[in-house]
């Protein structure tokens, strides 16, 4: 049978705040970001959708967002990226 | 559909995995732009004049940005981003794995391209010991094609369109670079050592469609996608499970002995064993061309150590080492003669455009700078070569 692929890589992971809860605390901050951000793109897209009205819910899978959409979002993606360092970044 | 990658590869995430995947390079895009701007900000405005004595190496500077809390972020999130590339696209090659082999072994016989696999080859330890650049499993893992697929979909995420559409602008850069600056240079056969899945391989059959075109891994997955995504791209290429520290080519048989991205991920032993075996391979007149990172002793101390950072945190253990020599003196033990020796910085096509490639071919060579070998907006690649 083949192995399932490997989630994490071989070797410690690097740490660089002085309290390793830190950097842990990154990483599921960050995972929760990427989280928010799917979430939140779904919907944008099921918004879409509503607005006009076609087939059934099962077409949002396979549904092409209109190109000032797309545009409009990752300019909101980059925002959304930035806000999150705000923390640190000033 | 995965992105960069050809409609007869592609993977086929879910609205959900693809928004992933975005939100990755949109991280990663933040971390080496904008937060790599406001650390060299804060390095050079707040913790630099603090320093008894200005630091006149790459590890000088590593020392003491290591406090600040900024770098710490901005290390913390690099790494993370990194496991999230690699993690974006995993599921999705999981879940189509063993179609997606059915698909690969399909895609051949339409450019006459080969496939030549070797069980026997000993994988080296700098391939099945390390998960270089974070990547689990690495290069060498399973008896299919998923871990090409694991990379090239990676990279695609990683990159975030900075290696173009088809994931070859470093090839597609130098190759056009290389016939402008010697046009009577036409090789007839070519060799791409440490291809991966042949993504710089494949330009050097575009720009020399005459040419007979061999890349060389010592990890089969990697060679079962590149013989696939050739095929499917039309573009005749054979792939050979082979070390290129001993490749078993025989002598003056090739033209042109290229590599991308290879060196950093060998021991510096390997390295000299790897330049020897070039020189073996070249014919009199041939060339050996390397694209790489650009060396340390030609940075500024705090350029050098913002490449170094993947050595020290990218699972990247030999990048150092490499970077810490000089190519000149690589090519030159290697029995080059040194006034054979030359080296360059490519504009990347895809930032900059065909013209501008070329421009530089005929103009006096541009010295390296900060955005020289650094994935960022605006980058420019580093090669060098010797005549045999
Ligand atoms: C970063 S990748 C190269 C990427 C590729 N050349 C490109 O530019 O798209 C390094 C590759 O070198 C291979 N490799 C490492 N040691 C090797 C050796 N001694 N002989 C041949 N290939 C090797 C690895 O398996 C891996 O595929």
């Amino acid at each position: 049978m083949t192995e399932p692929l490997p989630r994490a890589a071989k070797g410690d992971r690097p740490t660089f705040f002085d309290d390793p809860a830190v950097d842990a605390l990154v990483t599921m901050v960050l995972e929760l970001a990427r989280e928010q951000w799917v979430l939140r793109h779904r919907l944008a897209v099921l918004e879409d959708y509503v607005e006009r009205k076609e087939g059934s819910l099962g077409a949002v899978e396979a549904h092409a967002m209109p190109a000032d959409k797309t545009a409009a979002l990752d300019a909101q993606r980059a925002e959304f990226v930035t806000r999150l360092f705000r923390a640190v970044e000033r | 559909m995965s992105r960069f990658v050809h409609p007869d590869l592609a993977l086929s995430p879910t609205l959900d995995e693809r928004a992933g995947m975005d939100f990755v390079s949109a991280l990663r895009s933040h971390v080496l732009n904008d937060m790599a701007a406001h650390m060299k900000t804060r390095w050079t405005e707040t913790i630099a004049p603090k320093l008894p004595a200005p630091p006149a190496t790459g590890q000088e500077v590593h020392k003491a940005i290591k406090p600040d809390l900024f770098f710490r972020f901005y290390s913390a999130t690099r790494v993370n981003a990194q496991e999230m590339v690699w993690d974006s696209v995993r599921g999705t090659v999981e879940r189509e794995r063993a179609a997606f082999a059915g698909r690969l072994a399909g895609l051949t016989g339409k450019a006459g391209g080969t496939l030549e696999l070797d069980p026997a080859l000993e994988v080296p330890k700098n391939v099945s010991a390390i998960d270089v650049h974070l990547m689990p499993g690495g290069y060498a893992n399973g008896a299919d094609g998923a871990a090409g697929a694991i990379y090239e979909n990676g990279l695609g995420v990683f990159s975030f369109g900075l290696m173009g559409e088809n994931l070859d602008d470093i090839g597609s850069s130098i190759a056009l670079w290389l016939s402008a600056r010697f046009p009577d240079f036409r090789p007839q056969r070519i060799l791409d050592l440490g291809c991966t899945v042949g993504h710089q391989t494949l330009p050097w059959a575009r720009t020399y469609p005459v040419a007979e075109v061999i890349g060389i891994d010592v990890a089969a997955p990697g060679l079962r996608y590149a013989h696939a995504r050739a095929e499917a791209q039309g573009v005749k290429a054979h792939f050979k499970q082979r070390d290129a520290r001993a490749t078993g080519f025989e002598d003056g048989s090739f033209d042109l002995v290229f590599s991308s991205m290879f060196l950093h991920e060998l021991p510096l032993k390997d390295i000299r064993a790897v330049f020897a075996e070039a020189k073996r391979l070249l014919r009199p007149g041939g060339l050996m061309l390397h694209y790489e990172l650009p060396p340390n002793g030609q940075m500024d101390p705090y350029d050098a150590f913002y490449l170094d950072w993947d050595c020290f945190y990218n699972a990247e253990p030999y990048y150092k080492g490499y970077r810490d020599q000089d190519p000149a003196e690589l090519c030159r033990t290697a029995g080059f003669a040194a006034d054979g020796f030359f080296q360059a910085v490519v504009p990347s096509i895809g930032w900059y455009g065909a013209d501008a490639v070329k421009a530089e071919a005929s103009a006096e060579a541009t010295g390296i700078d900060g955005n020289t070998g650094r994935l960022a907006d605006g980058v420019r690649w580093f090669t060098y070569g010797a005549w045999a």
